[in-house]
């Protein structure tokens, strides 16, 4: 096996890992708060996968890039006092992103803005984007840590179209807006609701340790 | 000590280069941001006085103890005055509901929009559903249909909101949805956001008219 084919399988498993054996939410189980709350409806599901997932990518971008330009500009001794500061920084930088995506969502896709617009400040304090930035981003290169955001954000937009599809069909009987059953069906009520998030999100974790458990359990795919 | 004094300016550069990114994406979006919301109000507006043509500036009745009442006047094509669009604004079960109704010179209903709601989903949140007879199934046909349009029907009228239109303030009086008669038929499970919606609305239809009266215009 050559070096370059090594690469690219460790290139391919930075991306993939995030869909499965390291599923930002129901393995890492993180970025908890705009999950329960946004996955009523397939429709949100899909604008808050897409927006968290632009701000990852950027922000994996922007701090990979950062880092790696501290390490080669700054002393070693300077570099491990930068290190002190660098969650105040990555901070700034989600923080910018965040509001990036608000008004470019506000200005060109004002109805999604309207459904959504309560909860893109949320994405601030998503976890799984400072997640990334310190335990992936900081310490790895500007590609490595971009297929790593596409990886998650796909992970993470996956992972709540499972959970608002099942909430949706079964809470609302809708399926992306249209009913799916006929006009008999008297919805369960109970998972749009709150207990409902976390309901479907315990059921949905069981299953992934399941398969995880059947594939032999090392975390590999 | 000098440490210090350059992590603060590390961290006072990365700040001023976000600042800078975020003034040039601010000034690049506030002029499609203006549009859409402008966009957003003239078409509710145009919701709930379906025969004008035109509307004033938003205006200001002055109430009793201070307060004042937005609204806006409408006209048709030939410039007379069919109509008033008034704000209505109420605590609802755990949102601000803020409301747009349209009513004739007499105080009638011409037609109700709720603008604004963050009301639990499938309970309050329904004052916003659309009666759709459309199933997913009639959906996916007609997509994978061949020569079938596939634009599905207009979108509807909300019709708990649908319900307002021609009714005087009196008859705004909230039902049971199980209940016949006139009136409004509450969401079912929703009676807190039904009734402040129903008297949001006639409290400001009532203030209006007595502003209008007193003050002779």
């Amino acid at each position: 096996m050559n070096a370059t084919k090594r690469k690219q399988d460790g290139l391919w498993n930075e991306f993939a890992k995030g869909l499965f054996a390291q599923n930002p939410i129901f393995v890492i189980v993180l970025g908890l708060c705009p999950t329960l709350a946004v996955s009523v409806s397939i429709e949100n599901a899909i604008g808050m996968g897409a927006a968290a997932s632009f701000v990852l990518l950027a922000s994996n971008i922007v701090i990979a890039a950062l880092m790696a330009l501290f390490g080669k500009i700054l002393s070693p001794g300077m570099l491990a006092q930068v290190k002190k500061i660098r969650i105040p920084i990555y901070i700034v930088i989600i923080a910018s992103f965040v509001t990036i995506v608000d008004l470019l969502m506000n200005g060109f896709a004002p109805a999604l803005y309207a459904k959504l617009g309560l909860y893109v400040p949320l994405i601030v304090v998503n976890c799984i984007i400072l997640g990334r930035a310190e335990a992936f981003a900081a310490s790895n290169g500007v590609v490595a840590s971009a297929l790593d955001a596409l990886g998650m954000g796909l992970g993470f937009t996956l992972s709540m179209l499972l959970l608002s599809t099942v909430r949706e069909v079964i809470g609302a009987g809708k399926f992306y807006g249209y009913p799916v059953f006929g006009p008999g069906y008297s919805p369960m009520l109970i998972l749009t609701l709150a207990p409902g998030a976390l309901l479907t999100f315990g059921l949905f974790m069981g299953l992934f340790r399941h398969l995880k458990n059947m594939r032999g359990g090392n975390g590999s795919l | 000590m000098g440490d210090i004094a350059k992590l603060c300016l590390i961290l006072t550069v990365v700040c001023v280069l976000n600042g800078l990114a975020l003034g040039y994406v601010y000034d690049a979006t506030r002029a499609a941001i203006d549009r859409s919301a402008a966009g957003r109000l003239a078409s509710s507006l145009a919701l709930v006085v379906p025969g004008a043509k035109s509307f004033s500036e938003k205006k200001q009745a002055s109430l009793a103890g201070g307060r004042s009442l937005d609204y806006y006047e409408g006209f048709d094509a030939e410039g007379k005055a069919v109509g008033y669009a008034l704000s209505a604004e109420r605590q609802g079960y755990q949102s601000l509901l803020r409301m747009l109704v349209g009513i004739d010179g007499a105080g009638v209903i011409l037609g109700m929009r709720v603008l604004e709601q963050a009301e639990t989903p499938g309970l309050g949140a329904r004052v916003d559903e659309v009666e759709t007879r459309e199933t997913l199934w009639g959906r996916l046909a007609a997509l994978l249909g061949a020569g079938r349009a596939a634009g599905g029907e207009a979108p509807g009228e909300p019709w708990f909101q649908a319900q307002y239109r021609g009714l005087a303030p009196s008859e705004l009086k909230l039902l049971a949805s199980a209940e016949t008669g006139g009136g409004i038929h509450a969401v079912t499970g929703a009676t807190v956001t039904s009734r402040a919606i129903t008297d949001a609305v006639r409290e400001s239809i009532e203030l209006f008219l007595a502003a209008k009266k007193d003050g002779g215009r």
